[in-house]
């Protein structure tokens, strides 16, 4: 029965793998760019398992950030997946505290995505099937997460082997504000959204030049309030309109 | 980034895993002692990836020779504003990361 749901959990996120592997192996790449030894990207991917974290912890890591700065932006770009830990809590609070503490690691968009579409929020399923009901919830999650960290630590290494191969000269550290640019442009979906955007934009080009990057604290900070002010006017304005 | 030692390296993979797992246990471990999320940190919360990834993008496109320029002839900037486009319509990250280096080498050949 259990070995049953962790296959179903593999059979689950098998479609989500392959968009994975070429994330690994650029980010293997990159960090090798950067001056990172093969196996502490492999480490970082598999103990980490945070990809724009991993990347924006090398970014900064590569212009010599504070230290203190760095694990405060990597946790400030990880704080969805307090948002995820807030969303299944519901789901597994039956559960034992090992179970849940394991669930601790690796939840990341896809596999949060595939068990909340599967099980609803309250707790109860939302197929009527009891054969979706009894599904163990703690091996189930193991067989989404095992494949997709699995797969993710042997692209980084593949691309970090690869990577040390081609060597300087191609510009490979251009690869990590690409990936920031295709994680963020399809997120831009409402003026506010924009607003955040344009406003992290333009305050973190014009303060480059503040002691140990802290410039970025004050763009996300920034960015961050434009896009809520956006949102609160419109919200108000659509409570006074009638 | 030279001066990072391996051990010292390591200290810092640690404490990024160690933040990280935490962020994620939060919920899950601890929803009977905090309760769920408030729903007024819910409505901010969608803001703060997209603020962090605009803030760390944009001066590496802007600044990519180490010096602010803004003009046609910074290669990088126009490769990352084609990438953008790239990302929009298609919604894929490795077509935008091939065509933004693509676009790049292109650019710097000529």
């Amino acid at each position: 029965m259990e070995y049953e749901d962790f296959v179903t959990g593999v059979r689950d996120i098998t479609p989500a793998i392959p968009p994975n592997i070429p994330f690994g192996m650029l980010f293997g790449a990159t960090a090798v760019e950067v001056g990172i030894a093969p196996l502490e990207a492999v480490g970082m991917s598999l103990f980490m398992f945070a990809g724009a974290g991993q990347l924006a912890a090398v970014d900064l890591l590569r212009t010599d950030t504070a230290l203190p700065i760095v694990l405060i932006t990597v946790m400030v770009i990880n704080v969805r997946y307090m948002i995820y830990s807030a969303s299944i809590a519901p789901l597994v609070r039956d559960l034992s505290r090992r179970w849940r503490a394991v669930m601790g690691y690796a939840l990341f968009d896809i596999n949060f995505a595939i068990l909340t579409s599967k099980f609803q929020i309250d707790g109860e399923t939302k197929e009527s099937s009891s054969r979706v009901s009894n599904i163990h919830r703690g091996w189930y999650y193991l067989g989404l997460t095992v494949p997709a960290v699995g797969s993710f630590v042997i692209a980084t290494y593949i691309g970090a082997l690869a990577g040390g191969a081609i060597g300087d000269g191609l510009n490979l550290e251009f690869a990590i504000p690409l990936i920031f640019i295709a994680l963020l442009a399809p997120s831009i979906e409402n003026f506010g959204t924009l607003m955040t955007v344009i406003a992290a934009t333009v305050v973190s080009v014009t303060t480059v030049g503040l002691p140990f990057n802290t410039g970025l604290l004050v763009a996300i900070i920034c960015g961050v309030l434009a896009g809520v002010s956006v949102d609160n006017y419109d919200r108000i304005r659509t409570r006074v309109s009638p | 980034m030279e001066n990072l030692s391996s051990p010292m390296m390591w200290t810092v993979i640690a404490l990024l895993s160690i933040a990280t797992y935490l962020l994620r246990a939060s919920f899950v471990l601890g929803i009977e002692l905090i309760g769920e999320l408030p729903p007024s940190v819910r409505s901010v919360l969608p803001f703060v990836p997209l603020a962090v990834l605009a803030a760390l993008a944009a001066p590496d496109l802007a600044f990519a020779d180490g010096s602010l320029s803004i003009s046609l002839h910074n290669e990088y900037l126009v490769a990352g504003l084609v990438a953008f486009g790239i990302a929009r319509k298609t919604e894929s990250l490795i077509l935008t990361v091939v065509a933004g280096m693509g676009l790049l080498w292109l650019l710097q050949l000529l």
